[in-house]
């Protein structure tokens, strides 16, 4: 199944059987840091830091799937990624916090109307709670856990939701050029 | 129409939207791991297809704070916002608890007692009068479908499509019309529902009624509506919208016009659908967007579809079983989102 090793000279030492493997499933393991972090710059970066980390594997660890392996290292360093991210965000000045009705400059909040208006339009021709799913998750970076238990939904419909909003609006996005 | 380098594949592009959804779940499986990378590796056009939508979705969560604010309250607003009137709900579920109890223990449960549920259809552009056998009349109009469910607790009545007038006959039975997301209790009164899938609007002639949303329980807002006012469920928004109104015009269609107050452009075509010889399509569902106030003579259709290039950005196509209206394209780009 793994067909990482295909590519490594035999008898060649755990490093570079480390690169190959990393090299091969590198698009796979960046798109997923990349949906995990939700921004490419964080995925390329915390991807360094699991190459780092097989590198520095010593021989005595027990590997049964490699690429399970890699996924796995991926998905604990992309934690720790979110934790910072978090305690970055809420040391200064709180940014969810009460700013409600903070009034932004009429002209900067007039174009950046019309920079999203076509997202806006292509969530308007969704089903409520599809829009809603999406906008909660992508927009308000809220959990799946706790939008199902706002919409009264599983986790897996609030999944399906978000998935389906983001294709209708990737489809939208081809017929009418750019969002941004 | 628009010149792009690439030919999205349809399956792809939501295949790609699909996984990057499942991958946002921090609880998800080694298998379904390697999957993923199996599935990414297996063409190049997944992995473009993939970075598309994880561009989009980054652009998104990337938006200033006056934007986010924008979308969250227009599409996810707290859910609190829609419980109007807590107080009116309370009173609905006291009234029906009294119902309940006053008609003794465990007989809510035997809501089959009665006559068997009649099922009334009426025809395309055609109307309908139904006489009701405790008193109460029904006025269907093209195109429209109610079930009447008498039962010893209560006169139900499933509003499934289109239109309908309804004078009801007073009696210790609640009269009560289901209409999709919403439900009409009757307080003595000459009422019009209109349901287009589940917009529905509902107008009061005379008396009062009760309009309740079924969605989630708990979260019921209850209106009471006196004659001259109108409510319209948008579920969209989920929002209801109170408006004053001639009570003659709500009827209107009674007397074969079809007037509409600020009603999206797709509901309007679904009604008028009702009456039409040819039916209207919308050749861009995103025209179904822009709303429409005015009359419509159901007798003169095809006039009122002709001139509507002039009040909207579209153009009509005719086709022998058919009208489409299209997005004129020269004027693609001004069309208002609403």
């Amino acid at each position: 199944m793994d067909s990482s090793e295909a590519g490594t000279p035999p008898g060649g030492t755990r490093a570079t059987q480390v690169v190959a493997l990393f090299r091969e499933h590198n698009a796979a393991l960046v798109g997923f840091l990349r949906a995990r972090l939700n921004s490419l710059a964080d995925a390329q970066e915390v991807a360094q830091e699991v190459y780092l980390k097989l590198l520095s594997l010593d021989g005595a660890t027990v590997i049964d799937s490699p690429r399970a392996f890699l996924f796995r290292a991926a998905s604990n360093l992309a934690v720790d990624r979110l934790r910072m991210r978090n305690v970055r965000a809420s040391a200064p000045a709180d940014p969810d916090g009460d700013n409600w009705h903070a009034t932004p400059i009429p002209e900067q909040h007039a174009s950046a109307h019309e920079q999203w208006r076509d997202l806006r339009q292509a969530l308007d021709e969704l089903p409520p709670k599809t829009s809603r799913a999406f906008v909660m998750h992508v927009i308000e970076g809220r959990d799946f856990a706790t939008i199902a238990r706002e919409m009264n939904l599983s986790e897996r419909m609030v999944r399906y939701h978000v998935g389906n909003a983001l294709a209708h609006c990737r489809e939208r996005r081809d017929r009418a050029e750019n969002f941004r | 129409m628009t010149t792009t380098a690439y030919t999205p594949d349809r399956q792809i592009e939501h295949t790609a939207a699909d996984w990057w959804a499942r991958l946002r779940d921090p609880g998800l499986p080694d298998p379904a791991l390697l999957q993923w990378s199996e599935w990414l590796e297996a063409d190049p056009r997944h992995a473009e297809a993939f970075d598309r939508a994880s561009a989009l979705a980054e652009a998104a969560g990337a938006m200033d704070a006056a934007s986010r604010q924008d979308f969250a309250n227009r599409f996810a607003p707290p859910r609190r916002a829609r419980r109007m009137y807590p107080r009116a709900a309370l009173a609905l579920a006291a009234s029906v608890l009294l119902t309940v109890v006053g008609a003794g223990a465990f007989l809510a449960l035997r809501h089959g007692q009665g006559e068997a549920p009649r099922q009334y259809v009426s025809e395309r552009a055609g109307h309908r009068d139904i006489d009701l056998p405790d008193g109460s009349s029904i006025e269907l109009g093209g195109a429209s479908s109610v079930t009447a469910r008498y039962g010893r607790d209560e006169r139900a009545v499933d509003l499934e499509a289109g239109e309908a007038f309804f004078r009801v006959a007073h009696a210790e039975r609640p009269f009560v019309v289901h209409a999709g997301p919403l439900q009409i209790l009757d307080l003595g009164t000459a009422f019009n529902v209109r349901r287009t899938g589940d917009r529905v609007t509902v107008a009061v002639t005379e008396g009062r009624v009760r309009v309740s949303p079924m969605a989630t329980q708990g979260d019921a807002g209850t209106i009471e509506l006196g004659a001259g006012r109108e409510v319209s469920f948008d579920p969209e928004t989920q929002a209801m919208r109170i408006l004053d109104i001639d009570p003659a015009s709500a009827t209107a269609w009674r007397g074969h016009r079809l007037e509409f107050v600020n009603e999206p452009l797709s509901s309007v075509i679904e009604n008028v659908n009702r009456y039409s010889a040819r039916p209207i399509r919308l050749a861009d569902p995103a025209l179904g967007k822009l709303t429409f106030t005015g009359t419509v003579e159901v007798d003169t259709i095809d006039s009122w579809v002709s001139a509507l290039p002039r009040v909207f950005p579209v153009r009509v196509d005719t086709y022998p079983d058919r009208l489409e209206l299209a997005r004129q394209t020269t004027m693609a780009r001004s069309i208002p989102p609403r």
